[in-house]
């Protein structure tokens, strides 16, 4: 119980330490009378277009695709027994991004809605297809990677070549790819939220089983569970879960695997506490990721997935290195 | 009782059982033995649905049943298991008594903890129970796994040389349990421990040439046999 207060606390303050830095500090200085003035609608037009509409939105968007993507990482690495468990590495994310490339070109002409709709099928059509491939014999997690691996390299490809071909400018082709959170309106963001809670929902409500998927199939089969039924279920779900959220900020790269493995060391043994725990390891590291994206190089932005990259690689090394 | 008729398995074109007729009832200790790569495993694979018939018949009380009831009734270890990961031996136990019932977590009824705990008592695991699975060494991981097939309280126990890495003493502490388990509970291990099945089995069944070649009590010469 004293591990969880301690654990509560420390979360509650990153998060507003990192919320406020989203608030406050930025290209155009904002003060805490503007910031309250902003939030009752009283303060001049500019003001409240940075605070509503540029700064806000980030916060919400980097909390809720940074728990997606980590429940969707978790969730795979138990469903495979394989610590490799990301969207992004078992390709999953592939299709979402393929169509993330059609729509900035211009060759699908979609509304908001239909862009999270499209994605959302995309990466269930993914999951399925991977899981095809992966269970036509028996279950190899080694099996499983190999393929996702190759479907997201392929897919990577496909949607580069659409932007080339189309000739899409440099930083929109950087957003879709190395994943941005600039300049993302309320309405492309809304409809990803019923997506997640969705997923998240149905996700929480079978981790008890997951549980039981560390067994291996014979003693799963043993116990009256079709091992392969959960393992589908749940690709479909971290689909749904990875698919929204990269209609919204593109791919992010390696956040589902780190933020998987820091929640799974912290919270140990059981699934159920290890994928609730990713949604705040997830969202705070999307949080101070976008911080850092945002003010490294300030007024410019660099994509907050090439942040991503470059802050938890060297932490996955020492993770890997120390706990694995 | 569990009826097998007219067995018979290839592997990628090579016979490696043929047409085995097999009963085995709801009690006593049943011993498998055999050289390496004679069909031990194949067979125990058979009869609980890991591999899939080519040729031949299971039926339970001489009736037809599928696979999912007959593997209702049977509680089985393979020759090799995953350690689970990150959990507790009282959790892994905990799983064996895996149900459907409740939302966020399956639900242990007061008869299940019963079984649970008649388990870790049985097998010496009451200064275990908070121990990581994964940590144990491999003699205990192989209690552990027993006992989570005790608490099962299934009509027969299917052991693949689950005990092998039992030290000497361990090996007939057990072996006297699954004796003891064995008067309301069919149990059926492969093994290669001749000194204990000499000691404890009811019925030995050498498995040699894609035949049982003896199916009887045992006997001081089976050496020769196997």
């Amino acid at each position: 119980m004293n591990k969880f207060i301690t654990l509560s606390i420390t979360i509650i303050l990153l998060g507003l330490l990192g919320i406020l830095l989203g608030v406050f500090i930025g290209p155009s200085k904002i003060g805490v009378g503007e910031f309250i003035d902003a939030i009752m609608f009283k303060s001049s037009v500019a003001n409240n277009t940075i605070i509503w509409d540029i700064r806000l939105p980030r916060i919400f968007i980097a909390i809720s695709v940074g728990s997606s993507f980590a429940v969707a990482g978790v969730i795979l690495q138990t469903t495979t027994r394989n610590p490799l468990g990301d969207p992004q590495l078992f390709g999953i994310t592939g299709g979402a991004l393929i169509v993330q490339a059609l729509i900035i070109t211009g060759l699908i002409d979609a509304t908001p809605w239909l862009n999270t709709i499209l994605s959302v099928l995309a990466s269930i059509i993914c999951s399925i297809l991977i899981y095809i491939f992966a269970s036509r014999e028996t279950f190899k997690p080694a099996t499983l990677a190999l393929i996702g691996f190759s479907v997201g390299a392929m897919c990577l490809a496909i949607s580069t070549a659409i932007m080339a071909y189309q000739r899409v400018f440099t930083q929109q082709a950087l957003g879709v790819i190395g994943g941005s959170t600039a300049n993302i309106a309320w309405s492309s963001y809304i409809p990803m939220i019923p997506f997640m809670f969705i997923g998240l929902f149905f996700i929480l409500s079978i981790s008890y089983r997951l549980n039981i998927l560390s067994l291996g199939n014979t003693i799963i089969r043993n116990v009256g569970v079709n091992p392969n039924r959960i393992r589908l279920l749940s690709m479909i779900f971290a689909g749904v879960l990875s698919g929204s959220a990269v209609s919204v900020v593109g791919t992010v790269g390696l956040l589902g695997l780190i933020a998987a493995h820091i929640s799974r060391i912290i919270m140990g043994n059981d699934v159920r506490k290890v994928v609730v725990f990713a949604i705040p390891v997830g969202s705070l590291l999307m949080l101070y990721a976008d911080q850092i994206s945002r003010l490294i190089f300030m007024p410019n932005e660099v994509p907050v997935g090439l942040v991503i990259s470059i802050i938890g690689a060297p932490i996955m090394i020492y993770l890997a290195w120390r706990h694995l | 009782m569990i009826s097998i008729n007219n067995l018979s398995f290839n592997y990628e074109e090579a016979n490696i059982l043929d047409s085995i007729d097999l009963i085995i009832k709801n009690n006593g200790l049943t011993c498998l033995v055999g050289g390496n790569g004679v069909g031990k495993s194949t067979l125990l694979n058979l009869i609980v649905g890991e591999l899939e018939l080519q040729v031949g018949a299971i039926h339970y009380n001489d009736k037809n049943i599928n696979k999912s009831d007959l593997l209702s009734k049977i509680s089985y270890l393979p020759s090799v298991l995953y350690d689970p990961l990150y959990i507790t031996v009282q959790e892994l136990l905990n799983l064996s008594r895996f149900n459907n019932k409740g939302f966020l977590n399956f639900k242990l009824e007061s008869e299940d903890k019963k079984k649970i705990q008649f388990s870790i008592e049985k097998c010496g695991l009451q200064n275990y129970t908070n121990r990581i699975f994964s940590s144990l060494s491999s003699g205990e991981k192989q209690k552990v796994w027993l006992a989570f097939c005790i608490a099962q309280d299934k009509n027969f126990i299917f052991l693949d040389e689950a005990l092998n890495n039992l030290d000497y003493d361990n090996k007939d502490i057990f072996f006297n349990l699954l004796k003891e388990i064995s008067i309301n509970k069919g149990v059926l291990i492969s093994t290669h421990n001749i000194d204990m099945v000499i000691k404890y089995a009811d019925r030995v069944l050498v498995l040699k040439d894609k035949k049982i070649v003896y199916d009887g009590l045992p006997k001081e010469d089976l050496y020769k046999i196997i």
